[in-house]
């Protein structure tokens, strides 16, 4: 595998991602459902396989990039099967809609073990490690990477706005029920 | 707080991108140990558990 062509699957990994990242919005703004506590903490880790994905795509391929990423998709894929156990015993409910079946988290957990596998998968190959005597440009001139990144930068950032607005300052209420921050607001006019 | 988790996972991008490359790691392990302390405590608190 060329460093080029290692470069374009990690953009199309970040482009994957960055959907996961979306489809939650979509669902968070058209149902009304608040993402939980534990929900937000599935988006961190996905936020944290991008910084991995990231740097793959700005500086080329490297064992340490994908270590970053393993570490991620295994904290994110905690905290989906934490959430999925929670839920496991009949009876005992469960959070948001079902998408195709399924509720977010184990739509979650199913994306945290793909990206696992993939990233092992992209480790097997040796030659796409960009030879370290060369400098080349951010990005090594690859526009897909380049867009991929800054998407995904703007989901972090969009992420951090909305999160803030949810739970406020302090800590996410468990069941949140309302957008605290515009709560808050609207009680001070 | 979970704000401050995008919040300094927005950081560790920007620092990436100029270079920065050992802080934004310093910084990803500290977001990652902060992650782990409220998957903690949100995880295992009685409301979460009862919903």
């Amino acid at each position: 595998m060329t460093p080029e062509l290692s470069r374009t699957l990690n953009a199309l990994g970040m482009l994957a991602v960055s959907v996961v990242l979306t489809l939650a919005y979509v669902y968070q703004l058209t149902l009304y459902e608040l993402p939980c506590p534990l929900c937000l903490l599935q988006r961190v880790g996905f936020v944290m396989v991008g910084v991995g994905l990231g740097l793959n795509l700005m500086y080329g391929a490297r064992p340490q990039h994908y270590a970053l990423m393993l570490l991620a998709a295994l904290f994110g894929g905690s905290v989906a099967v934490r959430q999925i156990l929670l839920h496991i015993v009949p009876g005992t409910g469960h959070y948001g809609s079902p998408v195709l079946g399924l509720h977010y988290y184990t739509w979650a957990a199913i994306c945290f073990f793909l990206i696992l596998l993939g990233t092992a998968f992209m480790l097997l190959f040796d030659r796409q490690y960009a030879d370290g005597t060369r400098s080349e440009p951010r990005f090594g001139g690859n526009k897909l990477a380049k867009i991929a990144f800054f998407i995904m930068l703007g989901l972090a950032v969009l992420n951090a706005g909305t999160t803030l607005v949810e739970c406020g300052p302090g800590i996410c209420a468990d069941p949140p029920t309302s957008y605290k921050l515009i709560d808050e607001m609207s009680n001070n006019n | 707080m979970i704000a401050l988790l995008f919040a300094l996972l927005t950081v560790t991008m920007g620092l990436n991108y100029y270079g920065r490359t050992t802080i934004a790691n310093t910084l990803f392990f500290i977001t990652l140990a902060l992650s782990a302390y409220w998957l903690k405590f949100h995880a295992t608190s009685q409301l979460t558990i009862q919903l």
